[in-house]
């Protein structure tokens, strides 16, 4: 398994650079540079003129590609091209954040997603699997954004129990998670509904399977099969979709995070391609390519988990 | 007797006046609120500079004001160049030849941080880096009267001027980036674009990126020591989480958008309102170098098929305001007389068809995704699609917009501008005078390549009679009207909202957003 994992953070360093150098020259063929954004619609082409070459926009851009990357090979994730703030530290300071989302609406998506799945599943046409599947597709339908500030309007203007400014100025843990309960709802209720469609589709699956009927045969309890032979079969398919699900959470709770005010990685991304911030979008990508194959890393190995037969050598 | 009735009297007012104050004192205090932190919510993720001379976003430029200041400025409150009063100048006088001005500066003004007191180097610095092409400022052309700086005592400097510059003080105020900045500050290498130092009666306190950034009193503030403690400008670009933020009371103070239903909203919620001027002024800026956009005829078909009622009835009586001449009204020399292209479908077909274009035709005109551009550009694709005339309409992203209309790739552009120092100069010039025709190296934003009234403007330039100089700016519209190059069409305010909380201590008539004084402060 050693090797595995070295071969594979070998090939995540290849990633990194055809995404990194992908990236650089893609920005470089979109209309507007970080000139033009610094400026304004108030820019001449003498200002302009002017600050590209305080940027080094000037250079011919095999020549900023050079510089940019003899810095990554130093370390150096540069700084950002419009507000000069290091990118390194920025990533850092907000990555936190954006994780500790990431993780709290997957700990939802998967505390409801999982149970309800399995329970629509051996439950299958009674009332209790028609109202999980009303739950699953009604957590289709809803954007997160919109479910987002229908969670304000109830909780925070309404009841008040929320703040409806959520970065963190102050304050210490209670008030962080304070902070971070209705965006991990609203990501994590659209997650919970993913994964309920997808544990109850797999179960009921599994459960026509032959080994399930030998089982069943050997008279081993109903309850027995479902949770120690099947649930486990089941995992495989799930986990991966909660990897591939934390992946995009990461760089792409955007909205979430713009509706609740919250600081985090999507934002700043996103952030950095409206305002043609180079450095900021090369580094940034390039941090969440590295992340989501790590990712995949952990949900590859977290196989041999559930299925004994899955050996990484 | 008489001395008597009349001490008995002057006894009595003198105890019914201390009683009133006696017993308002109290009052006064309690109408403070205990927490003098102001919070703001402004529509940006981020800042992307406070440096003084570059700032132009809306949610910086308020920042901006509270730390710098200019030698003069306006009453808090409001824009206009009529009501110049003193800032760090304390006073001004112009040279018998008015070819130039002397100022004397305020003494004891300290730069935040412990910089040092304000002189005459300062100012020379701050006006010497805006002008230079080094700098690279847009706005370095602000200052551009100014030919020569002379420093006569520390506390006296002087501006010359090539031509007669009647209204000097009014180009050095923070609404022409007349800002005063500390030369100090940039010899200790400390970062303008995060860490701004001026005079202002507030200073820095934390720059949280991404999240918020927080000036704290001034104590040592010239003009007294403002009530406010701090005010925290949050960034938060989605309008819906901003309103609600104002109403759930996390925030004082808001940038709403310009539209009836915002404002409504707002008030239903029991905040104020405040509707500000002046504004961006719309227009249609017509591209003769592109066919068919070259023909008088369909230019003018195009602004007979505009109807600015409509558009009007859209925005909102009440955020917008219709615009008759390519110079605003407002701006020292509009001229509201110029030949008119009245709402008149059947005449705008009628020149089409002598045009050569009975069926109307079909153009593409590139609009950015901004809500300022786009939805009054789809009404204009409407209006004109009932002449025959098929707008297909490439939306882009705002910063695409504005590099592809300076490629002269569009027909038709439109664009929002306000240009102080609100008078026929600058504005003309930079929409109408060939030099500032885009693809030229002193581009600005002659989008239509116009240049019949070069003459006129150069001009009004060095015309040391306003009158005539006036009359030279009116004449210029009425020829720039005459060839239809551009359809003006509305100024739309900009709006905000606050708590009633919120006691600003001044009318709030102009600025993008909230202008705060040492008056300003929280209530109960």
């Amino acid at each position: 398994m050693f090797y595995y994992v070295v071969k594979r953070l070998c090939s995540a360093v290849f990633i990194m650079w055809a995404v990194t150098t992908l990236v650089f020259f893609a920005m470089r063929l979109v209309p507007a540079d970080p000139a033009e954004v610094i400026l304004g619609d108030n820019a001449t082409e003498e200002s302009l003129q002017a600050i590209r070459e305080k940027t080094g926009l000037n250079l011919p851009v095999l020549t900023q590609y050079r510089i940019f990357m003899s810095g990554l090979m130093h370390g150096d994730l540069g700084r950002s091209m419009i507000n000069n703030q290091s990118v390194s530290e920025q990533i850092a300071a907000l990555f936190p954040y954006t994780l500790e989302l990431a993780l709290a609406s997957l700990f939802i998506g998967a505390a409801i997603g999982i149970p309800l799945g399995v329970l629509t599943a051996v439950r299958r046409n009674s009332w209790v699997d028609y109202l999980g599947r009303i739950f699953a597709l009604s957590g289709f339908s809803f954007p997160a954004f919109y479910l987002g500030i229908l969670l304000l309007l109830v909780f925070s203007v309404y009841l008040q129990w929320f703040p409806v400014v959520h970065t963190f100025n102050v304050g210490g843990w209670v008030e962080r998670i304070e902070k971070l309960v209705l965006p991990a709802l609203s990501l994590g209720i659209i997650q919970a509904a993913y994964i309920t469609r997808l544990t109850r589709s797999s179960m009921l699956e599994q459960l026509e399977l032959d080994y399930v009927r030998t089982a069943r045969a050997k008279g081993i309890s109903e309850s027995s099969i479902q949770y120690k032979h099947v649930l486990r079969n089941v995992m495989i398919p799930v986990i991966t979709a909660i990897g591939l699900y934390t992946g995009a959470i990461l760089g792409g709770a955007v909205l979430t995070e713009t509706v609740f005010n919250r600081p985090g990685i999507g934002k700043l991304l996103v952030g950095a391609i409206a305002q043609r911030d180079y450095t900021l979008i090369q580094s940034g990508l390039m941090v969440f390519a590295l992340i989501v194959v790590l990712i995949n890393l952990l949900v590859d190995l977290s196989y041999t988990l559930f299925d004994p037969r899955v050996k990484y050598e | 007797m008489t001395k008597l009735t009349s001490f008995i009297k002057k006894a009595l007012l003198l105890t019914s006046l201390g009683i009133t104050a006696i017993l308002s004192m109290p009052l006064m205090a309690q109408q403070l609120a205990n927490n003098q932190n102001l919070i703001l919510g402004m529509g940006v993720d981020d800042i992307r500079t406070l440096d003084p001379q570059f700032s132009t976003s809306v949610g910086e430029t308020p920042i901006v004001e509270f730390v710098y200041e200019g030698l003069a400025k306006f009453p808090d409150g409001v824009i206009d160049p009529a009501k110049i009063e003193p800032s760090l100048a304390e006073s001004w006088n112009l040279s018998p030849d008015g070819l130039s001005w002397t100022f004397k500066l305020r003494k004891g003004v300290q730069f935040h941080g412990g910089l040092g007191e304000m002189t005459a180097d300062d100012v020379i610095y701050s006006y010497e880096r805006l002008q230079s092409d080094k700098t690279g400022s847009p706005f370095r052309s602000n200052l551009a009267p100014i030919t020569k700086m002379e420093k006569v005592d520390p506390y006296t400097v002087r501006f010359h001027t090539r031509v007669p510059e009647p209204n000097l003080p009014a180009l050095l105020v923070n609404a022409n980036k007349g800002f005063i900045m500390s030369q100090a500050a940039e010899q200790k290498g400390i970062d303008m674009k995060t860490h701004p130092i001026g005079t202002g009666p507030f200073e820095y306190s934390e720059y949280k990126p991404r999240e918020s950034f927080k000036l704290k009193r001034n104590d040592r503030y010239w003009d007294g020591k403002p009530t406010l403690e701090s005010i925290t400008a949050q960034f938060m670009s989605n309008a819906s989480t901003r309103e609600l933020a104002l109403r759930n009371g996390d925030v004082h103070a808001i940038e709403i958008a310009a539209s009836k239903d915002a404002i409504l909203r707002m008030r239903r919620a029991g905040m104020k309102v405040d509707l500000t001027a002046p504004a961006n002024a719309f227009a249609i800026y017509l591209n003769p170098s592109i066919k068919p956009f070259d023909n008088l005829l369909v230019r003018k078909a195009l602004a007979h098929a505009t109807d600015r009622k409509s558009m009007l009835q859209f925005l909102g009586d009440e955020v917008s305001g219709e615009e008759l001449s390519p110079l605003p009204s407002g701006y020292l020399g509009h001229n509201a007389k110029t030949v008119q292209y009245n709402y008149d479908p059947a005449k705008a077909k009628q020149l089409l068809t002598e045009a050569g274009f009975p069926n109307g035709f079909t153009a593409t005109v590139i609009v950015s995704n901004n809500n300022i551009y786009s939805p009054p550009m789809q009404i204009i694709q409407d209006q004109w699609r009932k002449v025959g005339v098929d707008l297909k309409l490439a939306v882009v992203d705002h910063p695409t917009y504005h590099r592809q209309i300076r490629q002269n790739l569009n027909p038709a552009v439109i664009y929002g501008a306000y240009r102080y120092p609100l008078d026929g100069n600058r504005y003309l010039n930079e929409f109408f005078h060939s030099r500032s025709a885009i693809g030229k190296p002193t581009a600005a934003t002659n989008f239509s390549h116009f240049d019949k009234v070069d003459a006129l403007l150069d001009q009004a330039l060095i015309e040391k009679d306003l009158q005539k100089r006036i009359e030279l700016w009116e004449k210029a519209q009425e020829i720039i009207m005459q060839d239809a190059v551009v359809i003006p069409l509305f100024t739309r305010k900009y709006a905000m909202a606050r708590t009633p909380k919120l006691d600003l201590g001044h009318p709030q008539m102009s600025y993008a957003f909230y202008t705060f004084s040492p008056k300003t402060r929280l209530l109960r």
